[in-house]
């Protein structure tokens, strides 16, 4: 039996007869950094949606720490209190205040009283910065705050798992700096990861391990060093080249 | 693209912004004001006929009132159109173009604002002319106050029923309507028969007048003798009737408002770990509550114009109250009161979900 904490094995995952995750394996272990890189439309948010339990898989497998979450007869509510994921696009609840975010879920999961779960996300807003906004609106915050209120919300939930998809590609650039700080200190903390960026600089920083996807398959997968140093598969190659000369490397 | 413009230049003329090419002129500003002029020509002679209908005082004050009055309301900004047309020709003579255009601009908008005031002082004045036309009879008719006055007590005590009915029917029509809607919008194959009943009852109950659903309910329930569903209150009927065929609109509403809502916020309270009924009720919900508040306003004003309609089965409402105080007095007068009553509830509601709108946009932007 597998040692690895996420396990997909062989994970197809269709939209008609079009294949978007074709017989992906991948194992993630504990406090592992995995990113996810490739083109738009290789199949990495899709992925991440799956492991999540947002999409249902066509075939083949997932499990998390040894439990099977994928197929028939999963209770998919208590899956996604076990992985937190955070969006491109923050997706924070507008009619309700910061607190009100944060607190939501960990109180109607039964996580925690609601002056417990108060409590827990001032401690968490003033962790990522934004201890004075408690009481504000999302759309009384810039961008990066948002994400990171999106990121203590998913935090809240004390997530085995916790899934990072393109969080950063909806900032201004002065912004995504201090997503990524954030990043960083969760990573040290030992958060076990999976996202997806473009930040190819900052993925070879954290990533404990690098996976191309290329039309839905993982063509290659390794430590940074490997994937950015000595890439093996022309596609890996040529998405780098393409990568370079966009000067986001 | 630069051989392009150089080309274009050569042998199109000047280019904007040239030197040697001629300034711009200011815009016309004779239509406006001859337009302004005409419509306050009009008025002045439609509120001379008004005042001369109205008062039956002397000819002073019907000069006063009629001619004198609107002269110099509409006078104002006509005049200030003139003088910026005027003064836009003399500066545009002296060769300040920028001088010449602000005045002109200045002119078309003092035109504008008469056209506005006039045409607004002209529709009034033709409304109080159709009412003192031929020695008042519109007046005499419809707005007696004589006869307001003495239905009005009853006619108030009868608008109650128009509310018990309004609010009752509201109530069921709001619970009934967001279970229909939420029947229709359930997901996966297996709900298909739950969304087909939901679809056909909304199709259905759309479909049907009002107050043909109301005689049917009224007079056909008590009529088939089954127990409980038999032995109703009349009022009672009247307000199932009417909901049965709101609670068809406001499901359409709630559909609208939910679908409204951005797929994302669905994702992410799934992703979260809510339960499907937690993601409606915290982040759907709410939000679309918001922003069907106003089209839901209207649908139950239009469910309160409808209690009217109770008259067909013989409920004593306000209408109905009015129109036998009209049949006895050979007068419309306590009808038209009721209009009046029903315009007092309606217009309050509209002001408070306007303010709880603006205060709710205000408190998120925080402003």
């Amino acid at each position: 039996m597998s040692t690895a904490f996420v396990e997909l094995d062989q994970v197809t995952k269709k939209y008609g007869d079009h294949t978007v995750l074709d017989r992906v394996d991948l194992a993630v272990d504990r406090h592992e950094v995995v990113t996810l890189i490739g083109a738009s439309g290789s199949g990495k948010s899709t992925l991440l949606r799956c492991v999540n339990g947002l999409e249902t898989i066509q075939g083949g497998q997932i499990s998390l720490n040894g439990d099977v979450v994928s197929g028939e007869g999963v209770d998919l509510v208590k899956l996604r209190r076990r992985v937190g994921i955070v969006f491109q696009s923050f997706n924070l609840f507008p009619h309700m205040t910061v607190l009100r975010n944060c607190t939501l879920t960990p109180v109607r999961a039964g996580v925690a009283t609601r002056d417990q779960a108060e409590a827990d996300a001032r401690v968490m807003l003033e962790r990522v910065g934004l201890k004075d906004k408690v009481g504000a609106y999302p759309d009384q915050l810039s961008g990066g705050q948002q994400q990171r209120v999106a990121i203590a919300r998913a935090m809240l939930m004390r997530p085995q798992v916790l899934l990072l998809d393109e969080i950063t590609s909806a900032l201004d650039p002065e912004l995504v700096i201090e997503v990524l700080n954030l990043v960083r200190e969760l990573a040290a903390d030992g958060i076990t990861m999976m996202m997806t960026t473009h930040e190819m600089p900052f993925a070879r920083e954290i990533s404990s391990k690098i996976c191309f996807l290329h039309k839905g398959s993982i063509l290659e997968q390794g430590r940074p060093e490997e994937i950015f140093g000595a890439p093996r598969a022309p596609e890996l190659r040529t998405f780098l080249r393409k990568i370079h000369e966009a000067g986001r490397d | 693209m630069n051989v392009q413009a150089s080309g274009a230049r050569t042998t199109g003329g000047p280019a904007p912004g040239d030197d040697a090419s001629e300034p711009a002129r200011p815009l016309s500003t004779r239509g406006y004001l001859s337009g302004a002029a005409v419509l306050a020509l009009l008025t002045v002679v439609v509120c001379y006929a008004f005042a001369g209908a109205a008062l039956p005082a002397g000819q002073p004050l019907r000069i006063l009132l009629g001619i004198v009055l609107p002269a110099v309301i509409v006078g104002g900004p006509l005049l200030a159109a003139y003088r910026g047309s005027s003064l836009s020709d003399q500066e545009w003579a002296a060769g300040r173009h920028v001088a010449a255009r602000v005045a002109a601009a200045r002119s078309r908008n003092a035109s504008i604002a008469s056209l506005g005031l006039t045409a607004f002082i002209a529709i009034v004045s033709l409304a109080g002319l159709l009412v003192f036309t031929n020695d008042g009879a519109v007046q005499k008719t419809f707005l007696n106050g004589e006869f307001m006055v003495k239905s009005a007590a009853d006619i108030g005590k009868a608008l109650l029923i128009n509310v018990q009915i309004a609010i009752g029917a509201q109530i069921l029509a709001m619970v009934f309507g967001l279970l229909l809607a939420v029947g229709r919008l359930l997901p996966g194959k297996g709900f298909w028969p739950v969304r087909a009943l939901c679809i056909a009852y909304i199709d259905v109950f759309r479909g049907i007048p009002s107050v043909v659903l109301i005689y049917l309910v009224c007079f056909g329930l008590p009529l088939t003798e089954v127990p409980i569903l038999s032995e109703g209150d009349p009022i009672l009927y009247a307000v199932v009737a009417l909901a049965l065929t709101y609670s068809a609109y406001n499901a359409e509403l709630y559909r609208a408002g939910i679908e409204s809502i951005n797929k994302s916020q669905t994702s992410a309270a799934l992703s979260m770990g809510l339960s499907q009924p937690d993601v409606l009720r915290f982040v759907i919900l709410p939000q679309m509550s918001r922003n069907i508040a106003a089209p839901m306003l209207s649908t139950f004003i239009g469910l309160q114009k409808d209690t009217a309609l109770v008259i067909v089965v013989g409920i004593i409402d306000a209408f109905s109250q009015a129109k036998i105080y009209s049949a006895n007095d050979f007068n419309l007068s306590a009808v038209t009161a009721v209009c009046f009553l029903f315009v007092l509830i309606t217009i309050p509601q509209t002001r408070l979900v306007d303010y709880l709108l603006a205060r709710s946009s205000t408190r998120k932007k925080g402003v």
